[in-house]
């Protein structure tokens, strides 16, 4: 069903070494006093036309990378490239311009709807900011919009109390569709669902994707949903890339330890199939204060004396497979992720 | 022939199939629910229907009126309400004035329907410009935050912290002979007293609303399709914040007709007036004040004020419940 990516495929979206960090203020004076790193140099690329997954648990940043990307959130370093469009030094008409581009379904969608606004209106909200004065030419887009999400035409008038969680979903779907965009972050967008629910969600993502060529920034923390929707995933462990490469290779040959402790997690279906399940030990260090040398170390089930005190380099350890661990050998030759 | 023919295709375009059709029923919008609500709620309609009322009276106090509320009855002073036959000063009550008289022979109700005005005037006027002033800072400290949070917050600490009935005596007493204090006799400077002291309170509950909405995905899904801040602000977050405007608002009235009532009977609200052209004659406070040196034998004087300012404040109050409760549904139980 899903189409293999060609190598040759165009980079559509670029980040560089991103850093995004939020102050922590105290005192009186309100003075920054640490950072908390939630985000540190992070590099990866999402091609056109492809699903790119973001892995990780709870707090690991995948979120922060994906709303600091969109300018949601300020950069504290690092640069992002659309079509080799700097989004980081934007005039603000040219980031407008940009914002047509580059949409985003959220997790929640209770709170992700404005509750006093017909469905409609939330829609048609980036239609009307970018320019579609005639209300008629809205509500034709609207009534599309609708259609491809599978709602009905007379949802528009109804207000967001008045659907399901996976209609609210579809509507979220919807608002980010408008604007005909090239690229959508899909942030945990259906992780807040049942899992009946879920699967229809994802299935609409994908036939969208099918129909209208965008890419997709694909963040999540369940391995089996990134499985099924991903052409190339990247692990990250508390505020850093781990791990990217292909979904085949991933889940075939994970390479870093992190992602063998992940992937051996996944409950399976059967339950006679015995498993050897990797238990990592201990907590996520606090990203306000994160490890030395390699940020998994501590809890790292081989870790030597070097991850301690090195930072690794995510390097092309395989063919289009990407890790940051000192203990995975180089086979042929390494190269940075991004060139 | 035009206009028909353009409505049918403009039907036609948004009418929903014979299968839908069935499934569209009405849909209501937050408002039109809350409003439901409210017709629901029996204490906060009374309240409303009380309200409007004195609202009124207050209006067409001129045709209500049966006398001249300045008007000195001479030789008819100290009368009892019509209905007790005998007051304690010997005195009958007479169908002509209905609640009596006080020492000077002016009727009690006229007076207390010209008193409605100043209750209904200071209820509302100070309430919009502390709502105008209260919202517009708390919008701006919430959604930008930073320095502009950090020095209006703590000017609302300072306002909080200071004495509110004592700042509203200092103030009344030392501007009462100037210009300001003498404007509408005395009602301008209580309204600019009441505002100084109120906005803080809305300022406060307005930014903490706008601290927990700007944190709501669908304002950042907002701008990620470009809103401005601006739209953000009028389109997202106030209509958001409206619900807990408005209930401040319906708890401000009352009290700000209380402190009227207060500082009338203190002497330091409205002055009495004796000039016919003037709009407001009287207030319930100074008609506390005025009723209280006869209590003993004329309790009528003062109970016909203080029944009015309780059934007023009372109204509003059931009103505000009423309208927390259809506005903020998760408050109730």
């Amino acid at each position: 069903m899903t189409v293999s990516v060609p190598v040759a495929q165009k980079d559509m979206l670029v980040v560089q070494n991103l850093k995004t960090y939020f102050p922590v203020r105290a005192g009186v004076f309100q003075r920054v006093v640490a950072h908390v790193k939630a985000v540190d140099d992070v590099s990866f690329t999402v091609r056109e036309g492809e699903t790119f997954g973001l892995v990780g648990e709870s707090g690991c940043g995948k979120t922060t990378v994906s709303r600091t990307i969109l300018r949601l959130i300020p950069a504290t370093g690092g640069s992002v490239f659309f079509d080799g469009q700097d989004v980081f030094n934007l005039r603000s008409n040219e980031l407008k311009a940009l914002r047509r581009n580059m949409q985003i379904v959220f997790q929640d969608p209770y709170s992700s709807l404005d509750p006093r606004m017909p469905v409609g209106d939330i829609i048609s909200e980036g239609l009307l900011i970018h320019g579609m004065k005639d209300s008629k030419q809205r509500n034709a887009i609207v009534q599309e919009m609708l259609d491809k999400v599978g709602l009905n035409p007379y949802h528009a008038h109804r207000y967001p109390h008045e659907f399901s969680g996976g209609q609210r979903q579809r509507i979220g779907i919807a608002r980010a569709l408008s604007l005909n965009p090239r690229f959508i972050v899909c942030d945990e967008p259906v992780s807040a669902l049942d899992v009946s629910i879920q699967s229809q969600i994802l299935n609409l993502l994908k036939a969208l994707q099918r129909e209208f060529g965008f890419s997709y920034l694909f963040v999540a923390h369940d391995l089996s949903v990134v499985e099924h929707i991903s052409d190339r995933v990247g692990v990250m462990y508390l505020g850093k890339l781990v791990e990217v490469t292909t979904r085949e290779s991933l889940y075939e040959e994970p390479l870093h330890p992190y992602t063998q402790a992940l992937l051996s997690a996944i409950p399976t279906p059967n339950p006679r199939r015995r498993r050897e399940r990797i238990v990592l030990k201990g907590e996520v260090p606090s990203p306000l204060n994160p490890p030395t040398g390699c940020r998994f170390h501590p809890r790292c089930p081989i870790a030597k004396e070097i991850c301690s005190q090195e930072i690794p380099v995510l390097e092309e350890k395989r063919p289009e497979h990407y890790v940051a661990c000192h203990l995975v050998d180089v086979v042929g030759k390494s190269t940075p992720v991004v060139g | 022939m035009t206009t028909s023919a353009t409505t049918q295709v403009g039907k036609a375009a948004v009418a929903p199939s014979e299968m839908t059709k069935a499934l569209a029923r009405p849909s209501r919008s937050f408002w039109q629910d809350a409003w439901l609500r409210l017709l629901h709620n029996k204490a906060a309609v009374a309240g409303a229907i009380v309200i409007l009322f004195f609202m009124l009276v207050a209006v067409f106090a001129p045709v209500l009126a049966p006398h001249n509320p300045l008007e000195l009855n001479s030789g008819k002073g100290f009368l009892p309400p019509m209905w007790v036959e005998q007051s304690a000063t010997g005195k009958a009550g007479t169908p002509e004035f209905i609640l009596g008289t006080d020492n000077l022979g002016r009727d009690v109700l006229s007076r207390l329907i010209y008193g409605a005005r100043v209750s209904m005037v200071v209820g509302f006027i100070p309430t919009l410009i502390i709502i105008v002033v209260g919202v517009s800072l708390g919008l701006v400290a919430g959604y930008w935050g930073g320095s502009t949070d950090n020095i209006l917050m703590r000017i609302t600490d300072v306002v909080y912290a200071f004495p509110d009935l004592l700042f509203f005596i200092i103030v009344m007493t030392a501007l009462r002979a100037t210009a300001i204090g003498q404007f509408l006799n005395g009602l301008f400077l209580l309204f600019v007293a009441l505002a100084l002291v109120n906005w803080v309170g809305v300022a406060r509950l307005v930014r903490g609303q706008v601290l927990a909405l700007k944190e709501r995905d669908f304002v950042l899904a907002s701008r990620a399709v470009g809103s401005t801040h601006m739209r953000i602000m009028f389109r997202h977050i106030l209509p958001n914040s409206m619900g807990v405007i408005i209930v401040a608002m319906a708890f401000l009235i009352p009290g700000a007709i209380i402190t009227e009532a207060i500082l009338g009977y203190l002497g330091l609200g409205l002055r009495p007036s004796t000039d016919p052209a003037d709009i407001f004659i009287t207030s319930w406070g100074s008609m506390l004040l005025e009723g209280q040196s006869a209590i003993n034998n004329q309790p009528w004087l003062l109970l016909a004020p203080a029944i009015a300012v309780a059934l007023v404040v009372l109204s509003f109050n059931f009103l505000g419940d009423g309208l927390r409760d259809a506005l903020d549904p998760r408050l109730r139980e």
